[in-house]
């Protein structure tokens, strides 16, 4: 027998007894919204049966005449997401005027229950019990959200918190340990656009906004739609809380987002827990706790999975790591070396030392050095010569990372982040400039010209751009510029001339 | 130089199955269930052959089976086409069969279970294939098990296997081979018998 043989022997075994059980698969495959199904598949009767009875529902109610006006006149909307969506209409009284399945499953909830008229507080119990019976809130994923829209902050805020004791109620009656997200607001143009674009209520909509408000540029809002909201609850857990500096924390979602109160905590069940992957990238490492300093983790989304974000630091070197939130496996690692000295290499003559080199950097950033955290100067080997002095720290919610020329008080290179709520990009760009007047030499074109050569030739606008970063670079006795940067899934990488702006390389690859 | 030719007919059909799951995927990204229905018909025997290998046992592996799918309707949109589809989907099934096997870690099923995979009621399949291909992959280690599974079933190269994995190509090889050997001498042992 041969190998081919062999594997088709197994293939045709495999085969035969692989389940073939499509229409079970179809039948937990919920129609998508806002997309076209083709004709010949009708499988949304009974969704579009139930909008258009929700719809009918509306318009008689609307339909009333003056004198109903007054008790069927919408006041505030409210919104829960779970997976299944679903829209509540109320009036002054805290009636219901109409529940509407904003999605398949949410039509499943709301079949068989007619909550028109009845206390808005008594429909949500009743809700959040056919949510727990249907399975949908469990010990995987035991997040919900709660979405007043109300023109009077006060009512829909003393809404939203009746709702949510109620919600918090029905899920303790069933011994759940559910997490509620719950949010007041009211609903810009942008939202609604987004929420329509994407089939999803106005509530996660805004949800999704500030977790991606909250990212420093990481997130599009395209890549969060298809998250339940236990993830995204999960993600706004760790977006909410800026790593390095807690006195940020009331910048993150900006001003257009409401805040969100959240009670309970988001089920990590169906993940490893951040000790697990703590521990994982730590045993990776070869290290233990003891070893390390700064030691973070937090959930992010990437390539399409929940991950661990895992960073320490540990005797000068920085380790970084993606750890699969589902299966604790180690995805990707990087560990930025400080290299180390060969024996017998000494420093060169006329070197600045430590201190001048912290000085240097932190007078470049304009920045005290009481006014830091977590400052830090080391020298820098490339196969165990003595290059750099890299000096780091942390200043308000920045970052700085600055490399320093041994013998002259020169800013090789450096480079901001901002882990706080406000654009990053403004700081970045400004800084490269001054970068160029650190570092300038004559014929030098600048950092903002060679970075305007890159965007240029991208056609990408600097608006578009994040994780922006130039550097100035000796290449072969030639001045270079480096910029990279990017823009929504593409990572562009030039070397751009530095003394004739020209494009000498580029690359563009999808950022993933 | 036929065998130059076989190999690059091989090729092309590999490139050809990349491009129509890479366009089912986006069909199906655009919440067309056709797209989906044609997709699974095309890998369900992969998916299955995968969540086999790893929780031994059949029931589970359906299960396992139907959740991958819904998960890929669920997760379509978000999919970017990086040149291997079948890696994609595949890792969809990874990451819910050891999800499958840490909810029965939880559960306290410690033990180690056996290899007992083939049920003995599948249609189109004699009872001899069925013993044969039941016995010979119960020799096997879990590891050759899936290394094997997985290049039988889904066409997967041995470097698309160790990523997949998360093996050392060098590993996923060498248990190839061992595999191999194996199941051979089980099999062809059993006919001389």
């Amino acid at each position: 027998m041969t190998d081919k043989e062999l594997e088709q022997r197994l293939e045709k075994v495999l085969s035969a007894t692989a389940p073939d059980d499509l229409d079970g698969v179809l039948s937990r495959c919920a129609a998508r919204k806002g997309t076209v199904i083709p004709m010949k598949r009708v499988t949304t009767g009974k969704f579009w049966k139930t909008l258009v009875a929700a719809c009918l529902v509306l318009v008689l109610a609307g339909g009333g005449g003056a004198y109903y006006y007054q008790a069927n006149a919408v006041a505030s909307v409210v919104s829960l997401d779970v997976n299944p969506s679903i829209e509540l209409k109320i009036n002054k009284n805290e009636k219901v005027l109409s529940a509407t399945p904003m999605n398949e499953e949410g039509a499943d909830i709301l079949e068989g229950m007619d909550l028109k008229g009845t206390q808005a507080d008594v429909a949500m119990y009743a809700i959040i019990g056919s949510l727990l019976q249907h399975g949908y809130v469990d010990e995987l994923a035991n997040s919900i959200l709660i979405t007043v829209e109300d023109e009077n902050t006060q009512r829909g805020e003393k809404l939203q918190a009746e709702l949510t004791a109620q919600a918090d109620a029905a899920m303790a009656n069933a011994q759940v340990n559910g997490a509620i997200l719950s949010q007041t607001l009211q609903m810009s143009d942008e939202l609604k656009a987004k929420a329509e674009e994407y089939g999803i209520s106005a509530g996660k909509a805004a949800l999704i906004q500030t977790v991606v408000d909250g990212s420093h540029g990481t997130k599009t809002f395209e890549s969060l739609v298809g998250l339940s909201i236990n993830e995204l609850n999960l993600l706004y857990s760790s977006v909410s809380v800026p790593a390095a500096d807690p006195e940020e924390s009331g910048a993150v979602g900006g001003d257009t987002a409401a805040p969100i109160q959240t009670t309970g905590s988001a089920s990590q069940s169906a993940y490893v827990g951040l000790e697990t992957a703590k521990q994982a990238a730590l045993k990776h490492a070869g290290l233990s706790q003891a070893d390390v300093t700064f030691l973070e983790a937090e959930y992010d989304y990437d390539d399409g999975r929940m991950v661990y974000e895992v960073e320490f630091y540990a005797s000068g070197e920085k380790f970084e790591y993606e750890i699969d939130a589902a299966t604790g496996a180690v995805i990707k690692y990087e560990r930025e070396s400080t290299g180390s000295s060969n024996p017998g290499v000494s420093l060169p003559a006329g070197n600045i030392g430590e201190s001048a080199a912290k000085q240097t950097a932190l007078e470049h950033a304009g920045v005290k050095e009481s006014d830091t955290k977590y400052c830090n100067v080391w020298l820098e080997y490339d196969d165990g010569w003595p290059e750099c002095y890299e000096v780091e720290f942390m200043a308000g919610s920045t970052r700085y990372e600055y490399e320093i020329a041994l013998t002259s008080k020169t800013v090789i290179k450096f480079e901001t982040k901002n882990l706080g709520g406000q654009a990053a990009q403004g700081e970045n760009g400004s800084q490269a400039e001054s970068g160029t007047q650190a570092g300038g030499t004559s014929g030098d074109i600048g950092a903002q010209a060679a970075k305007a050569a890159a965007f240029a030739h991208a056609g990408v606008s600097e608006a578009q751009a994040y994780e922006l970063e130039v550097e100035r670079d000796y290449d072969d006795g030639r001045l270079e510029y480096e910029v990279e940067f990017k823009t929504g899934r593409m990572e562009y990488q030039y070397t751009i001339d530095g003394v004739t702006g020209s494009i000498l390389e580029y690359e563009w690859d999808q950022d993933d | 130089m036929l065998m130059l030719i076989l190999a690059q007919t091989m090729e092309q059909e590999r490139a050809r199955d990349r491009e129509a799951l890479e366009r089912l995927l986006s069909d199906v990204a655009t919440g067309y269930q056709e797209a989906l229905a044609q997709l699974y018909h095309r890998t369900r025997t992969a998916v299955y052959g995968l969540a086999l290998s790893y929780v031994k046992n059949a029931q589970d592996a359906q299960d396992i089976t139907q959740d991958t799918f819904v998960r890929i309707w669920d997760s379509a949109p978000q999919y970017r086409p990086q040149g291997s589809p079948m890696g994609w989907i595949l890792t969809i099934a990874r990451n819910l069969a050891l999800m499958k096997l840490r909810e029965g870690q939880r559960k306290g099923e410690l033990e180690e279970e056996q290899w007992n995979a083939i049920p003995a009621q599948a249609p189109n399949l004699s009872t001899e294939d069925r013993l044969l291909v039941q016995n010979a992959l119960a020799t096997l280690e879990d590891q050759e098990r899936r290394v094997v599974v997985l290049h039988a079933v889904t066409g997967l190269k041995h470097r698309e296997i160790a990523a997949l994995l998360e093996l050392p190509l060098a590993t996923v090889l060498s248990k190839y081979h061992r595999a191999l050997k194996k199941l051979k001498l089980q099999l062809e042992g059993d006919g001389i018998r």
